[in-house]
């Protein structure tokens, strides 16, 4: 008797695979010249030291090469990408002054009505623009800044940017960073003072709506001594035949004994090329936390940096891809020990399904002086069929006697004896395998904001047919 | 420049783990046909190519001792054709004098039913530049390698091992045990790549390092390649100082630390001894060991 495959069903983007007519907007000619720097410098009204940060940057992009390692972004050319788009309109602080259709979008993904429920601030960025900033009076009040980071270029923080910005990732990082720091456009910044816990999170959405554009935000977060915040930024784009590009750059300053949560949904449609770039540094006694989810995509490089310079500082990285057709997902974390007595716990989940590829690739390097550091990195992968691919490229580099490094790594198929045992107790072989999914996935979604848990869940909902043969 | 153990996938270039350039030019090598139970001994300096075949059902076991002399390069390249139901011990062990170093290439074909056993002891002062690919190609063939290395002064050891699953129900291990002491420098890089049509397969690597300097460099990239459903991959590391627990209890038996060490080093090594079952390794290992330890 023929045995039926269990099929896992594809991601369900319809709700975010819905487009606006660009009919209005202000857009940039494609492809990447000194003009165009220079024009979205002045659209920017940029200082001066922004505008030779960009110059530097666009002539570093044009230096550097492509990785050679990594998926192919062949299909990816900058000639045919519009740096800069925006809706003809204004930032505004409330839903009702953004223009309806803009409105309607962000009503569809759910961002204002998550807002009223459990957020204590939001940002939504359309295209390159901010067109919607807003946080809660009792948060303001406790001197949390909110705000888009143009406006905080001009403002009481311009120095503070000024000597952050691009610091953790400077534009000769990679070529991406320079790509970024030439076009970088829209993005928020957050200012928590010293000893203020932010009890529930803020949330910057980005939704890239144009064909053929990038997307270039940049995120600035400084959590100063002893303060806690969650930050979730979630982002989605409707599909196109042509090229889309991400190129965000985040930068996190977590300070003395503070506490900072970063969790991300990437949702980008299957035209994107995702090539972002985040960093955190974390002083004594700190804390940073990823959460990564990455669903969306063509083609993904994500490898979110944690440099643990304090004394006792901690990271903490938890992350789940899912690649189906068309998808190479190549996803990680990058630690870097400096203080003694610091730790960091990398656990990572992927699943593979439809000839999508997911890579696992972590570095972690453990300089001298970090003494008595610990280390663990825990990844397992999940192949759903063979005509899919699943590599797990970790690598570790270790400078002292007195570190405790530990490494485990598993890959294979959904276990036949767990079936069994679960069938055993009454489970029809469906449910069993559904139950084995969800269980694989769970202990990233479980770290996740419940509405988030939800919607991945939603996500890999599981379609199971199968028979025993 | 000899261009060798190159990782199967690239990463971060800023590892500088992609690959290794060793200053060495190789000239024609003096060629060894193998096909029984051999014990070869190769000294001074140069280049060498040993060419095993295993014929079908045949069980061999071939010893190679690597005795380099000081300041001098031996580069050997072994190339193993392993025949249906063949079976293969080969103990690979570095003998070198003072800083001579060895470079060694081992390249093998595995046949349906074929099993290999590689057993490599890298004791000695010199570098080691360590370069293994096997292919299991026919069906139900499998591997097993066991290395354990010692790491003082300011030794170099540079290992890449790629085993590649191509028949069904292959199977492979590797187990790499070793101790870094004064500057050393180590790379451990193993892949095991599960290939399209190797269902039923299963690979293992295990990496221990156990660091006793400040000076050290330890570096380990172990990656599973993964193109089929079902098959079983995993890799462990354990890489740090002497764990407490292990310290505690030999202390409790009467051990000073340095003698603690001295045990887990000596024990890390005899484990792979008695798997030689050959007295003269043995002895020689062991003498390394009391230089190094």
């Amino acid at each position: 008797m023929e045995e039926n495959k269990t099929y896992v069903q594809d991601i369900d983007r319809s709700l975010y695979d819905f487009r606006n007519e660009d009919a209005d907007a202000y857009r940039f000619e494609d492809g990447l010249t000194e003009e165009i720097v220079l024009q979205l410098s002045e659209e920017k009204n940029d200082p001066d030291w922004m505008r030779e940060l960009r110059l530097r940057s666009l002539k570093l992009y044009n230096e550097i090469n492509v990785p050679d390692w990594g998926p192919s972004i062949e299909g990816l050319d900058i000639d045919h990408i519009a740096t800069y788009v925006r809706k003809n309109t204004k930032m505004a602080d409330n839903w009702d002054a953004v223009p309806e259709e803009i409105k309607d979008t962000f009503e569809k993904l759910g961002i204002p009505q998550a807002e009223r429920k459990s957020l204590a601030g939001v940002g939504a960025q359309y295209d390159s623009e901010l067109v919607y900033h807003n946080v809660r009076d009792d948060v303001a009040k406790q001197g949390v800044i909110y705000s888009d980071i143009e406006s905080a270029l001009r403002g009481e923080y311009a120095q503070l940017i000024r000597d952050k910005f691009m610091h953790l990732i400077p534009p000769d990082d990679h070529k991406f960073a320079a790509l970024h720091g030439a076009v970088w456009s829209g993005g928020s910044f957050v200012y928590v003072p010293k000893g203020v816990k932010v009890d529930i999170p803020l949330q910057s959405y980005f939704r890239l709506n144009a064909k053929g554009a990038g997307q270039f935000e940049h995120t600035l977060i400084i959590v100063e001594e002893g303060a806690d915040l969650h930050f979730i930024e979630g982002c989605s784009a409707p599909k196109y035949n042509v090229a889309n590009l991400h190129a965000g750059c985040v930068e996190l300053y977590v300070g003395k004994n503070a506490r900072l949560r970063y969790s991300t949904i990437e949702n980008w449609s299957k035209n994107m090329y995702n090539l972002n770039s985040k960093r955190a540094i974390v002083e004594e006694g700190g804390r940073i936390e990823w959460v990564s989810g990455s669903f969306g995509s063509h083609i993904s490089y994500l490898y979110p940096m944690s440099i643990l310079k304090g004394d006792d500082s901690q990271m903490e990285f938890t992350g789940i891809s899912f690649a189906g057709t068309d998808q190479n997902l190549d996803t990680g974390a990058k630690v870097v020990y400096i203080g003694r007595n610091t730790s960091s716990y990398m656990n990572t989940k992927s699943i593979s399904k439809g000839g999508g590829v997911c890579t696992f690739r972590s570095s972690v390097v453990v300089n001298r002086s970090a003494e008595n550091s610990r280390t663990s990195v825990s990844c397992e992968s999940l192949m759903l069929d063979d005509i899919s691919r699943s590599d797990t490229i970790p690598a570790m580099d270790i400078r002292t006697s007195k570190a405790d490094v530990g490494h485990e790594a598993q890959i294979g198929k959904i276990s036949d004896e767990a079936v069994f045992y679960l069938m055993s107790r009454g489970m029809s072989e469906e449910d069993a395998r559904a139950l084995i999914v969800s269980g694989f996935a769970d202990n990233v979604s479980k770290e996740l904001p419940l509405e988030y848990a939800i919607e991945m869940n939603n996500l890999i909902r599981l379609e199971m047919k199968g028979s025993i043969g | 420049m000899m261009k060798m153990n190159v990782l199967p996938v690239r990463t971060f270039n800023r590892l500088k783990v992609n690959e290794t350039f060793v200053e060495y030019e190789p000239s024609a090598p003096k060629i060894y046909e193998i096909s029984e139970t051999s014990k070869l001994e190769l000294k001074e300096t140069g280049d060498f190519g040993v060419n095993i075949k295993v014929a079908e059902d045949n069980n061999i076991t071939v010893v190679m001792l690597c005795e380099c002399s000081e300041a001098g390069t031996l580069n050997i390249k072994t190339e193993i054709a392993m025949g249906k139901g063949a079976s293969l011990k080969l103990i690979q062990a570095d003998m070198g004098k003072g800083s001579g170093r060895l470079i060694n290439t081992v390249r093998c074909t595995e046949n349906k039913d074929a099993s290999v056993q590689l057993i490599q002891l890298f004791p000695a002062r010199g570098d080691i530049y360590n370069d293994c690919n096997i292919e299991l190609t026919g069906s139900r063939s499998g591997l097993d390698i066991h290395v354990a290395y010692m790491g003082n002064g300011d030794k170099k050891l540079d290992m890449n091992y790629v085993v590649n699953h191509i028949g069904k129900n292959t199977t492979s291990y590797i187990r790499a045990d070793g101790v870094l002491k004064d500057k050393a420098f180590k790379t451990f890089k193993g892949t095991i790549d599960f290939k399209t049509g190797s269902s039923g397969s299963k690979g293992e690597e295990r990496e221990k390092v156990l660091l006793l300097s400040d000076d050290i460099v330890n570096q380990s990239v172990p990656i599973i390649l993964c193109t089929e459903e079902d098959v079983e991959g995993a890799h462990g590391a354990a890489i740090g100082n002497l764990d407490e627990d292990t310290l505690f209890y030999l202390k409790s038996r009467g051990l000073d630390e340095d003698e603690a060490k001295r045990l887990v080093i000596y024990g890390m090594f005899n484990r792979l001894l008695e798997k030689t079952g050959d007295e003269e390794i043995s002895s020689r290992v062991e003498g390394f060991l009391a230089e190094a330890v």
